[in-house]
């Protein structure tokens, strides 16, 4: 019996889809190892108004939702901050007279001042960014640099510039995930490595000699205090030698809209 | 081809405006639904560009995501209750 055999013939559809899927795998390839500042030039060219325009839009919508809410739940919310803002507002006097101390203490030591303080919007932050990058719109156009220190709410330093383009910036976290950072620990500024675990954590590996309890500052090494985070935890060995510290940016992500860079910084060295 | 059109417009528009867990989720459901979704590749890719130049990890979850979900139907097909 003779039976029809199939044909070898390659059914032009299929043709077609290996085409576009090798055209697909190339791209991805050139876009990913060989291309990506260009891509991402031309990304924020095109999504940087649009990122520009949802957080205008996004803040008329809240500004428009406070309508919904009963005059009564108002009232009580504006009557909690006035309290809470009475409590601070001693604090932040002090704390404004203790910096001007320490300023004209610098400056009769010899000690130069930081450079030029740029404000910036926040356009895109974690989660909606995966790797802990900020990006930031400024960038080459403002006089931004490579490894400019970032920080938040004048003494939170968040990171350092990694990439500029002519409108935009990329800052990448301390917190990045695998990031070494030399700091200081606690009270008593003992030295150690913080390794980012992404989310806005860190990991940090000390003796059990040097007592950091939960709450101690985590901050950058140098003249300038500055902080990076707050200690969370701590979890000692089974040797009971070593203690492990988890610690945590001290604010919101989600809270972070404007941030500051600084450009001709003499802290550029200790915050890589 | 009208599906994959719409994933891809779904697909940009996550990476650019929503968290990074819920673009990757949809990936996943993507990468299940359209067997051979090498797009997904091209967008870890560009994640990768947009927010970190220099990383590769979108890529590599994109190039993971689509030779799975090219597999699932190769294995299934081979399975006895298939038949």
């Amino acid at each position: 019996m003779t039976y029809l055999r199939p044909s070898k013939r390659i059914d032009p559809s299929k043709k077609r889809t290996r085409r576009v899927a090798v055209f697909l795998v190339v791209v991805s390839i050139f876009v990913s190892f060989i291309f990506p500042r260009g891509v991402a030039r031309m990304v924020y060219v095109v999504f940087s108004p649009v990122w520009k325009a949802e957080i205008g839009v996004a803040a008329w919508f809240l500004e428009k939702a406070q309508f919904i809410e009963s005059k009564a739940s108002l009232i009580r919310e504006n009557e909690a901050m006035k309290k809470e803002l009475a409590l601070h507002e001693v604090t932040a006097l002090e704390l404004a007279q203790i910096r001007d101390e320490n300023d004209s203490l610098k400056e009769l030591l010899g000690r130069p001042k930081e450079g030029a303080t740029l404000l910036t919007s926040v356009l895109r932050r974690p989660p909606i960014s995966p790797y802990d990058t900020l990006i930031i719109d400024v960038g080459s156009n403002y006089d931004v640099k490579v490894d400019s220190p970032v920080f938040a709410q004048g003494s939170l330093a968040l990171g350092t510039v990694k990439e500029v383009f002519s409108n935009n910036s990329i800052v990448e976290l301390f917190s990045s995930a695998n990031r070494e950072t030399e700091v200081l620990v606690g009270v008593k500024g003992v030295p150690a490595k913080a390794v980012g675990l992404g989310g806005g954590n860190f990991k940090i590996e000390l003796p059990v000699e040097a007592s950091v309890v939960v709450g101690d500052s985590v901050r950058m090494p140098g003249i300038n205090t500055r902080v990076i985070g707050i200690v969370g935890k701590v979890e000692v060995d089974k040797s009971g030698s070593v203690a492990s510290l988890l610690a945590k940016v001290p604010f919101n992500m989600n809270d972070l809209s404007l941030v500051e860079v600084i450009s001709n910084s003499n802290e550029k060295e200790s915050a890589r | 081809m009208k599906k994959r059109a719409l994933a891809n417009v779904i697909l940009c528009l996550s990476i650019f405006f929503l968290p990074w867990y819920i673009s990757c989720a949809l990936a996943v459901f993507f990468g299940c639904i359209f067997y051979s979704s090498v797009e997904l590749m091209v967008w870890g890719a560009i994640a990768d560009a947009v927010y970190a130049p220099g990383n590769h990890e979108g890529f590599y979850f994109g190039a993971t995501i689509a030779i799975v979900s090219m597999l699932i139907p190769l294995v299934v097909s081979r399975t006895p209750w298939h038949r």
